[in-house]
């Protein structure tokens, strides 16, 4: 139920509570009033008739003294005065209209009133008046009323109190309403949007309440909470905008350097299609040529042409800023890509690829950093190998759970493995292979960032970087990137 | 005709272009793809000079040239080094080499190389 139809149904029952309440308290009092009234004016005119009837029946007799109590009725008061013998048997004319009422109870008390609910004198109260007769016969003036009047009086009572019970209620109700439903209920669901706004990201300070009250505060102090959350918002934005730039400025100067340290395989890589296509100008320029021999060579100057133009454009490539952008990418064209871009400087320093992939492999992945994130492993790989060797890339899908990511669940992984020959990675190194800045490399010939560099896209691609190694048996260094509904 | 001459290089197109030049001056050519393809033709053939190229994969062209002057020391071999890598030159050259020519190749110096080289033992200069 809303809070406010809750408030609007107490306040309801409370006025209810209070002015039936009020209610019965007020027609108690004045039905006890009117009662008393009706008893205290009976009392009187039974005592004056009684003072009278004793007269007459001292000096007139029995007969005349009755007579003068019957003459009383003959006004149109609705009260009705008899002459009642205490020793009178029920059903006589002069028994009182109470029935049963005992000749001890009128002989202790001057005078009594009774209201009767049942029997002959229902509806009526009765007053009883001794008459002083002078002898032990007793008699009395009882003066009968009916409580058609009190009731009725009661009963208008009532019928006000009901009246005023509905009024209230209904122009409560109204006025609560109009406060509740219309004001607060919606000044509370503009609260509760604003919230779910806020919980959305809309920072904005647009809340404003009509009045000066608790909500109208809270309003205001959910704007303020906004704004300060908004400068704040701003702030780490910004920050995280120039830390981005800065660590993008990082991976292209790192990018830069892996660029460097295979640019003089790719010079020597050039360097044969480049004295192929020499070789065979010099042949067409200074000897006579058939026009066989014209057309094959020209097709070897294409040919090494369109070879110089590949190695230059997979340099290009890779040294360019790339945008990063994540999609469904195969990690074997990756593979494929850089293992073509850093043949040139495996082959100078006497190293060979085996490359055990021979189907797609779909990862959602930026190629760009998959490939800086490849070039770094094999290119430290080939420098692990001064003497040669093999470097041997393998894939397999995994079910594996992230290793520091608490309460990751299992999932599924491709998991894409360089291992060389090399002279491996000592223990106490193996700690630190991936802090920045951390190289066992001469000055000027590793920046220490490489692997630092591949662990950070690794991470923001929810993989993670295993690598396992015995000092002098190689290293292998293990991608694990998420695949399918993991990923 | 000036001789048998073996080229040496892990690049197909490039003996084929050297083939081509070579034997339009006159020389009869062989090539190898490997040093260690050319260690085994050199052993059941003769020639008068050897052409290598120095990186290559497997047993590189330097190694060649050392194998070769153990081997066969009267075979004169001329190394082809990259432009500007004298170290790798003088290596050569320590090996065993007999001259060396820098790339991108002139073929008029290359040849003029080849028709330098001393006369086997039993065969006259080519």
């Amino acid at each position: 139920m809303q809070l406010s139809l809750k408030l609007i149904g107490t306040a309801v029952l409370v006025i209810l509570l209070l002015v039936a309440a009020d209610g019965y308290l007020s027609y108690k009092r004045q039905t006890e009033v009117f009662s008393a009234d009706m008893k205290k004016d009976a009392r009187l005119l039974g005592h004056s008739i009684a003072g009278l009837a004793s007269g007459v029946y001292v000096t007139g007799g029995e007969s005349r003294a009755q007579r003068l109590v019957d003459d009383v009725n003959r006004s149109e008061s609705e009260m009705h005065a008899r002459w009642v013998w205490a020793d009178a048997a029920a059903g006589d004319r002069f028994s009182p209209r109470v029935a049963g009422i005992s000749a001890s109870l009128l002989d202790r008390i001057n005078d009594t009133s009774v209201v009767c609910s049942s029997g002959t004198a229902s509806g009526f109260v009765c007053t009883y008046v001794p008459i002083e007769l002078g002898s032990a016969r007793r008699a009395y003036v009882e003066m009968s009323e009916p409580l058609r009047e009190l009731r009725s009086y009661t009963w208008e009572t009532a019928r006000r109190s009901i009246t005023l019970a509905i009024t209230l209620v209904a122009a409560g109700l109204l006025i609560m309403w109009f406060v509740g439903a219309i004001y607060i209920a919606h000044s509370i669901t503009q609260l509760v949007d604003k919230t779910r706004r806020i919980s959305e990201g809309d920072l904005g300070s647009d809340l404003h309440l009509r009045g000066h009250d608790e909500l109208t505060d809270l309003a205001t102090a959910m704007n303020d909470m906004c704004a300060k959350l908004a400068a704040a918002a701003d702030t780490i934005r910004r920050e995280t905008e120039r830390r981005i730039a800065a660590l993008e400025q990082l991976r292209h100067s790192e990018r830069l350097a892996t660029l460097g340290r295979i640019s003089s395989g790719i010079a020597h890589e050039l360097g044969t299609p480049i004295n192929v296509i020499l070789g065979r100008a010099k042949i067409v320029a200074n000897e006579g040529l058939t026009k066989d021999e014209l057309v094959e060579n020209a097709r070897v100057i294409s040919s090494q042409s369109d070879r110089m133009a590949r190695i230059i454009r997979q340099f290009l490539d890779f040294a360019r800023r790339p945008q990063v952008q994540r999609s469904a990418s195969d990690m074997r064209a990756v593979i494929d890509q850089t293992v073509s871009l850093l043949s040139p400087i495996a082959r100078k320093s006497n190293v060979t690829f085996s490359v055990l992939v021979d189907q797609t492999l779909r990862v959602t992945a930026d190629q760009s950093q998959m490939q800086q994130v490849l070039a770094n492993i094999i290119l430290n790989a080939i420098q692990a190998m001064p003497q040669g060797g093999r470097i041997t890339i393998a894939t397999q899908r995994e079910q594996a759970r992230h290793p520091t990511k608490n309460g990751a669940q299992p999932g599924e992984y491709l998991a894409v493995s360089v291992a060389d020959q090399g002279i491996g990675i000592p223990g106490e190194d193996l700690a630190r292979i991936f802090e920045p800045f951390f190289t066992t490399k001469e000055t000027g010939k590793g920046t220490g960032l490489g692997l630092s560099i591949v662990q950070d896209i690794v991470d923001e691609h929810n993989g993670w970087v295993a690598v396992q190694s015995t000092a002098g048996r190689g290293a292998t260094f293990t991608l694990y990137l998420p695949v399918g509904d993991n990923a | 005709m000036k001789g048998r001459v073996l080229v040496v290089d892990d690049d197909t197109e490039m003996c084929r272009m050297l083939e081509d030049t070579l034997k339009r001056r006159g020389f009869c050519v062989e090539w190898r793809l490997s040093a260690v393809d050319a260690l085994s033709l050199v052993s059941s053939s003769d020639f008068d000079a050897v052409l290598t190229d120095v990186n290559m994969p497997g047993l590189s062209g330097i190694h060649l040239v050392e194998q070769l002057k153990t081997n066969r020391p009267d075979l004169p071999t001329i190394v082809m080094t990259a432009f500007g890598s004298m170290e790798t030159a003088v290596s050569a050259m320590r090996a065993g080499a007999y001259d060396f020519v820098t790339k991108p190749i002139d073929t008029d110096i290359l040849a003029l190389a080849l028709e330098r080289v001393p006369p086997t033992q039993g065969r006259s200069a080519i």
